[in-house]
């Protein structure tokens, strides 16, 4: 218990609550919250597009290298952030394996230069640190979804299919409707987990203040040179872990 | 009277699950309710998920109103959304999330009725099932009852030319089950397609159906109208239903002597070959002596059990011959009867009935 309480009395104990408005009232917060905001909804709404078809296919559709995929999606849960940049780095920098031909296509000359905002580059963008907070997110809203969909009686959805809907029908009017609280659950749990991304952050998409410095960069940023601003950042963050987790106390805190 | 046409539903149903196997013949001509009746693990509920398509056959055919629906044969398989096939499944599954309105509507919208015409159509359902000031209520805070109505009107909505039901009245609790049954029997009269009654109640066989298919552990063991099965049962389960005793053997002129024993038992009518023997109980006498006079069936036994039915007791005996008698607690108190007990039983040869396996 003390081990999980006294590092937190001690950040409650640290911060000069007199200053706490101006501090987060400072430039540099209000970039990082800004910022933040920004990118973890960006990465959530990600997550939803991406995790929703991926959670119903690993429920429902039997195919080979199933277990595979399933392995694929959940490795980022285990896979240390900072890695996980790496490995986006790979991938998607100018020289990466998708990111070096996007960028050749959409500079001059290129197939997709037309498309507006210049040549795409994702490292050091506000791109980047969604593509990275959606990397850490997506797993977890996956989870969540993908068991939903399982201990859902499925039966309603035969009862659909006798009715005459197809697939897609049944998909929106009945499985999604049924596992909406998890579905929301999931997203808040991937919103939080965004949120709070540091590692894949800060090693694929840098640390450019109001550009790809969010939250926990500034965080670790700011300690040094204005811890006061470092602690109030700490504070908010950990006053929306204690919202989501009151929020999603039905789920987890009541069920034993 | 309808005059027997080509049959509607014209089915031949086999699948194998693990080591279980189904194989059931199925027919049912339009306007007719059959009731497929058996003990649970019987195949019943397989049965009904191969006729919506929730499961494929492994060969045979369905076919409905002359098409094929499923037939590995020519590598036919609709799937259960393009079937003209409604379900009313066991514990109703009305969607949660929706009022009875939008449940009823559900199928209506997804055979491509615009919605306010689905709307209107689904509240005339409603309506017509006595539900009109249900609408707007999510099927929670519905009763047993009305959520079976429900289940029905929106099974019913999108014009099925066939109905399946499963187990309609499992859910229902005694004292309501008799008067759904009731309306269900009045909506199924309405109901101008096919309809199969999946379920281990005779008493739903009884009294909705107009056909008895008693299937047990995958086949079917007796098939036919109600009055000729029970008249006839030539299943244990039947003869278990009705509380008779069924005996089998094989009849030269006056006796059967019976499978599994030497025992003769004498029957009033000539007979030849294998046979079912049927004796009612309350045709059974039970004595405490070897009786003397005229029954030249007469077994010793031990009592194994009794239970009471009405102003009845069952006795069951156990010996070469098991029987069930059925005697009055008078008689039973008389005979000094108890669990455990030699008695005699005896039996008139004209009280024993005897027809072809």
């Amino acid at each position: 218990m003390a081990f999980f309480a006294l590092p937190l009395a001690g950040l409650v104990r640290l911060a000069s609550w007199s200053t706490l408005l101006t501090d987060l009232g400072s430039p540099e917060a209000l970039d990082a919250l800004r910022l933040s905001l920004i990118c973890s909804l960006g990465a959530t709404v990600l997550s939803v597009a991406l995790g929703l078809p991926l959670a119903w296919t690993l429920a429902r559709v039997s195919f080979p290298g199933k277990g595979f995929v399933r392995a694929l999606v959940l490795l980022p849960l285990v896979l240390p952030p900072v890695v996980g940049g790496v490995a986006l780095l790979a991938a998607f920098s100018r020289r990466g394996l998708i990111g070096g031909p996007l960028f050749d296509a959409t500079s001059d000359g290129g197939l997709l230069a037309w498309l507006p905002g210049g040549p795409m580059q994702f490292t050091f963008s506000t791109t980047g640190v969604i593509l990275a907070e959606t990397f850490v997110a997506l797993p977890f809203f996956v989870i969540t979804v993908e068991a939903a969909l399982r201990s859902m009686d499925q039966r309603y959805e035969d009862v659909a299919a006798t009715l005459g809907a197809g697939r897609w029908l049944t998909f929106r009017r009945v499985t999604v409707p049924l596992v909406l609280p998890s579905l929301v659950a999931g997203a808040v749990l991937a919103w939080a987990r965004a949120l709070g991304e540091f590692g894949a952050t800060i090693t694929f998409a840098g640390n450019i203040a109001g550009r790809t410095q969010t939250l926990p960069l500034g965080v670790y940023l700011l300690l040094e040179s204005r811890p006061e601003v470092a602690v109030a950042l700490s504070l908010v963050l950990l006053a929306v872990s204690l919202t989501v987790i009151v929020a999603l106390r039905d789920r987890w805190l009541e069920r034993a | 009277m309808t005059v027997p046409s080509a049959p509607l539903l014209d089915a031949r149903l086999t699948a194998t699950r693990g080591d279980f196997r189904l194989d059931v013949d199925l027919q049912a001509s339009a306007g007719e309710v059959v009731a497929v009746l058996g003990p649970n693990g019987s195949g019943k509920t397989t049965a009904l998920r191969l006729l919506a398509g929730l499961l494929a056959l492994y060969a045979g055919h369905i076919r409905l109103d002359g098409a094929p629906l499923d037939e590995p044969a020519i590598g036919t398989f609709e799937v259960p959304e393009h079937r003209a096939v409604s379900v009313v499944f066991q514990d109703y599954l009305l969607f949660p999330h929706l009022t009875s309105l939008e449940n009823v509507a559900f199928g209506l919208r997804a055979r491509g009725l615009a919605a306010a015409a689905a709307r209107t159509e689904a509240a005339e359902w409603l309506a017509r099932f006595g539900l009109a000031d249900k609408v707007g209520d999510r099927p929670a805070r519905l009763s047993g009852g009305q959520s079976q109505r429900v289940a029905l009107a929106r099974a019913l909505a999108p014009s099925p030319k066939l109905l399946l039901l499963d187990e309609p009245l499992a859910a229902l609790d005694a004292g309501t089950r008799t008067t759904v049954r009731r309306d269900l029997r009045r909506h199924l009269d309405d109901f101008a397609g096919t309809t199969i009654l999946v379920t281990h109640d005779p008493l739903d066989a009884i009294a909705l159906a107009t056909r008895v298919v008693i299937l047990e552990g995958g086949r079917v063991t007796q098939a036919g109208g109600i009055a000729e099965i029970t008249e006839r049962p030539t299943s244990r389960y039947v003869a278990d239903l009705i509380g008779v005793n069924l005996l089998h053997g094989v009849a030269r002129g006056t006796t059967v002597t019976l499978d599994g024993s030497d025992t003769a038992v004498a029957v009033a009518d000539h007979a030849e070959g294998p046979v079912h023997v049927l004796i009612h109980p309350s045709a059974v006498a039970v004595h405490t002596h070897r009786p003397d006079g005229s029954p030249r069936n007469q077994w010793p036994g031990r009592v194994t059990g009794f239970d009471l039915l009405g102003d009845r007791v069952r006795v069951r005996i156990g010996g070469v011959v098991p029987l069930v008698a059925e005697i009055t607690p008078a008689a039973v108190a008389e005979l000094d009867l108890r669990e455990g007990g030699e008695v005699w039983t005896a039996v008139k040869a004209t009280e024993v009935a005897t027809y072809p396996t």
